[in-house]
């Protein structure tokens, strides 16, 4: 079972706690977690819980246009990719939220 | 259940959508001004194309003033989403925009930009029912 | 064989590579597409993406400042 999900908000929003317990809870109960990243949502990358969710287990990428806009560098663990990463995960996810 | 025409270029036709493709739909519903969310948002619809599935763009509320020709955000120097418009239609991507949020936005079906049709709500709702993924922006 | 080329300058992600597909699928299995980019990501990006497609990168050329050539054999 996988979970795709995409977040596009910073880590001063509510959004970002809540797909970090989302995430942790999923990969706790054995469920794959692929993380999308855009828009103001690649600032996360400077949030230490969330960047957990990698050595968790969890796929995170990104838009490197949108980081690139932000001038956000790149990380380990963490795919600089585009709009077909996303496209993939919701191809192939069994279930997308989207925060 | 009413089964709203969503088009599919360059893929073969199986009932309404083809075995191992999925529907989805995204829902523009927020207002295209003092913020770059919604051209984001077309930006990504364009990129969900991107492994054949069958992609929507349904604009609701506010949103449906970015279905509109007569945005011209090039007079504050914000993105033009001319490009993405231009790609939908050239990837046969349904386009919809809520007929109660264009009657409260005063837009006419004319001023609609190519492509956007209006639909009723109950379409609407059955579109979304039969969606394998809505992403809401 | 035929060879082709598509100049992608000015375009951004997702439209790099949605128009490489398109122009590549208006070809033949063999044929060659020189597509030219000026945007960075896309050069980490569109090869990649066309790999995973089954197509061949036969090279990523870079020609100027901040320009590039990838070379693609269709699957």
């Amino acid at each position: 079972m996988k979970l795709g999900i995409l977040l596009t908000t910073d880590p001063t929003h509510e959004n970002t706690n809540t797909v970090l317990n989302l995430s942790q809870t999923a990969r706790e109960a054995g469920i794959d977690v692929a993380i999308f990243l855009m828009h103001n949502g690649v600032y996360n990358l400077t949030h230490s819980l969330f960047m957990e969710l990698a050595n968790a287990g969890v796929e995170i990428s990104l838009c490197a246009h949108n980081a690139g806009q932000r001038g956000v560098g790149k990380v380990d663990k963490v795919l600089f990719g585009s709009q077909y990463d996303l496209a993939q995960i919701v191809h192939e996810c069994d279930r997308f939220l989207s925060f | 259940m009413k089964q709203i025409d969503t088009k599919q270029v360059g893929t073969k036709q199986v009932g309404t959508k083809q075995v191992g493709t999925k529907q989805v739909i995204i829902v523009i519903r927020h207002s295209p001004f003092n913020t770059s969310r919604n051209a984001e948002g077309l930006r990504m619809s364009v990129g969900l194309t991107l492994k054949n599935d069958v992609v929507s763009v349904v604009f609701l509320g506010d949103g449906v003033y970015h279905a509109s020709t007569r945005l011209n955000p090039k007079l504050i120097g914000a993105h033009i989403c001319d490009q993405e418009f231009e790609m939908f239609n050239m990837l046969g991507c349904g386009l919809f925009a809520d007929e109660i949020a264009l009657e409260r936005a005063g837009i006419a079906e004319s001023e609609l930009r190519d492509g956007v049709k209006g639909i009723s709500a109950s379409e609407i709702a059955d579109m979304l029912a039969a969606a394998d993924v809505v992403i809401p922006f | 064989m035929t060879q082709e080329t598509l100049d992608l300058t000015g375009d951004v992600c997702p439209f790099t590579f949605v128009k490489t597909k398109l122009k590549l699928e208006e070809l033949e299995s063999g044929d060659e597409l020189a597509v030219t980019f000026d945007h960075a990501p896309a050069i980490d990006n569109v090869p990649r993406s066309l790999a995973n497609e089954g197509h061949e990168i036969v090279s990523i050329d870079k020609i100027g400042d901040n320009l590039w050539t990838v070379h693609i054999k269709k699957a």
